[in-house]
């Protein structure tokens, strides 16, 4: 704990309460971010990471989802304890979002130019004049070709990469603490997606923001961030640096997701996977709910839901690293 | 945009010729003879056929189809057969009454039925939203000279609050003009709640108020414009069925307009009003059409743009 954490999660829970029962999207989750630091949030569809990121801003829809517990502390004050005047003078000024889709996250019936000034006039005390120069800027830092000509344009006009980087020039417009892109590339070509985490990790360098990057893909985790977090089915299973957790990963989960990374000099005809899918929330196992699609486990492993535990200054959720697990031969 | 507006005012004038044609032919295949039913029983075959030949009805039918589309170019629409006015005077006498009470029970449609949609759909699943729902549900059901009737009775008879018949004050305007705009209004609300409800769950809104934006702000800036196009669509064909008299009402409120003048020009058989009065109703029908289409240009810029647009 060397640098100064600029937002830290302690036990975050956010619960949707469905006609069909609770599903507990979010279960305990406990992470923080250092300032001018990147943290990358892993994981399958459903497990729970674009629903800690809305939690943070205070997006989550209620009904029927509900922040039941836990702290999010930014710059040291809890977010949760904040009144819905005071959460929107942070979003978009100190705390911006980028979201997965660029197709559909722009509002189409605006201009371009309209929905980036649109924040600065929020948040900043300056003139429509001021504004739109300042867009223009913010246009031009994200490489947009003829910054005047796309202002006046509309999101359909414009393509996929053009889009998420009037995203980012969107976002980053206030000059935000914290950026959290959810899937930013998911929906673009790999050379698009390439030159967008390029983009985002130049202007993090140039503004010193922290950013928090939600990905399925570990690809992506490998070239922009600092530390890593893997979740699954609503908890962490495991948080280490980068570095670490691509030289030894330790829980089968995160094991399992790094050989699904196709290897370029392997002759092979599939492609590995984790068996089975992520279980549904009516039909949580009792035990560790990795467990039905794990080689590794054990009969402890059924029974009871691990906790996460430290090794060697990480963290993981698997009866691996436990006396438990030596116990039982 | 020029091109999209020049496009569609071209469509629009062939299909009033169209309408024409057909308005014409369909007249002409209707039974029961103008001429038997203006003229005595007795009267003889010469004065018959000197009435025809007097109308022109005893000329080709291409010929008389062209005389028509000229009379209506020249807005002349011949005279009546039985007051022997011109069509087109009493036609723009009771447009003007027509007009006035569309106009009031769009205003009272819209602003009603918008802003209860609204309601409804922020209030989802509330009981404010069950309630309007229900209402709407009423005022899309009731027979609109069921309410007319009741209107009357409640501020006419028992309150003694507004005039029950008549159109030559203003006042006397507002209880038709609720009980025409009732049902369009419970039809708005409903589409209006649906589309903005769909319009809330869309990636857009949930980035505007990750800028920060109020939800006040975000409701009426980013989802109400997106939600206009369906309901522009509805409030356009109500527009259209307002402008084009409501027989009913006009009967149980004593109101000389479009729809009273329908009705006469055909128990008649008053060919001349009859033709000018269906082509009335398709030029409305047509003209809001034609509005609705433009105002989706300014609505929605994909529109405005073309297909070949986006890159």
């Amino acid at each position: 704990m060397k640098n100064e954490a600029l937002l830290e999660v302690k036990n975050l829970r956010t619960y949707f309460h469905t006609e069909a029962g609770l599903v507990k999207s979010v279960d305990g989750v406990s992470f923080r971010v250092e300032k001018g630091k990147t943290l990358g949030i892993v994981g399958e569809s459903g497990c729970g990471k674009s629903i800690t990121s809305l939690s943070i801003m205070q997006l989550v829809e209620t009904p029927p989802g509900k922040i039941e517990g836990g702290e999010i502390l930014f710059e040291g004050e809890n977010l949760l304890n904040k009144t819905e005047d005071e959460m929107r003078e942070i979003r978009g000024k100190k705390i911006a979002m980028i979201f997965q889709e660029p197709m559909t996250s722009l509002n189409p019936v605006y201009t371009i130019g309209k929905q980036i000034t649109e924040a600065l006039l929020l948040h900043e005390k300056i003139s429509k004049h001021e504004a739109k120069a300042r867009a223009l800027e913010m246009l031009k830092l994200v490489r947009i070709p003829l910054p005047e000509k796309r202002f006046n344009e509309y999101p359909h006009q414009l393509s996929g990469g053009m889009r998420q980087r009037v995203m980012i020039a969107m976002s980053l417009s206030c000059n935000p603490q914290l950026l959290i892109c959810d899937e930013p590339t998911t929906a673009l070509d790999v050379t698009i997606q390439a030159q967008i985490l390029e983009l985002i990790n130049e202007l993090k360098e140039k503004t010193g923001s922290s950013v928090i990057m939600i990905t399925h893909d570990l690809g992506v985790i490998s070239e922009v961030a600092d530390d890593v977090m893997v979740m699954y089915a609503g908890k962490v299973v495991e948080q280490a640096s980068t570095d670490e957790i691509f030289e030894n990963p330790l829980h089968p989960y995160t094991v399992g997701l790094m050989n699904c990374i196709p290897k370029l000099n392997s002759d092979v005809d599939t492609l590995p996977t984790i068996k089975g899918m992520v279980p549904s929330f009516d039909n949580m196992p009792k035990g560790c709910a990795f467990c039905p699609r794990c080689s590794m486990a054990k009969k402890i492993c059924e029974q009871k839901a691990p906790e996460l535990v430290d090794v060697d200054g990480r963290k993981v959720r698997c009866f691996r690293y436990t006396k438990e697990w030596k116990e039982e031969a | 945009m020029v091109s999209y507006i020049s496009k569609r005012i071209v469509q629009t004038a062939v299909v009033l010729l169209g309408i024409s044609l057909v308005t014409f032919l369909l007249l002409q295949v209707v039974p029961g003879d103008p001429v038997a039913l203006m003229l005595d029983r007795r009267a003889d075959p010469a004065t018959i056929a000197a009435v025809r030949h007097q109308l022109g009805l005893d000329l080709p039918l291409p010929q008389q189809y062209l005389n028509f589309v000229n009379g209506v170019i020249h807005l002349d629409l011949g005279n009546s057969y039985f007051t022997k006015a011109p069509v087109f005077a009493s036609l723009f006498r009771a447009f003007q009454v027509t007009l006035k009470l569309a106009s009031l029970s769009f205003l009272f449609a819209i602003v009603l039925g918008i802003s209860c949609g609204m309601i409804a759909a922020l209030y989802r699943g509330k009981w404010l939203d069950s309630s309007l729902m229900t209402l709407s549900i009423i005022g899309v059901s009731a027979p609109s000279f069921w309410i007319a009737i009741i209107l009357q009775i409640i501020f006419g008879l028992k309150l003694n609050l507004l005039p029950i018949s008549g159109f030559d004050t203003p006042i006397a305007y507002i209880l038709p003009s609720i009980a025409l705009g009732t049902r369009y209004a419970g039809s708005i609300a409903r589409i209006t709640r649906t589309s903005m409800l769909d319009v809330i769950k869309q990636d857009y809104i949930r980035t505007a108020r990750a800028k920060g934006a109020k939800r006040r702000a975000v409701i009426i800036h980013h989802a109400l414009k997106n939600a206009m196009i369906p309901i522009i669509t509805l409030v356009g064909t109500e527009l259209g069925n307002m402008l084009t008299g409501s027989m009913l009402i006009e009967k149980v409120f004593s109101i000389p307009g479009i729809g009273k003048l329908a009705v006469d020009s055909m128990s008649n058989r008053d060919l001349p009003l009859l033709e000018g009065t269906v082509m009335y109703i398709a030029l409305v029908f047509v003209v809001v059409n034609l509005l609705v289409d433009i105002s989706y240009a300014f609505i929605d810029p994909r529109i405005r743009y073309g297909k070949g647009a986006a890159s």
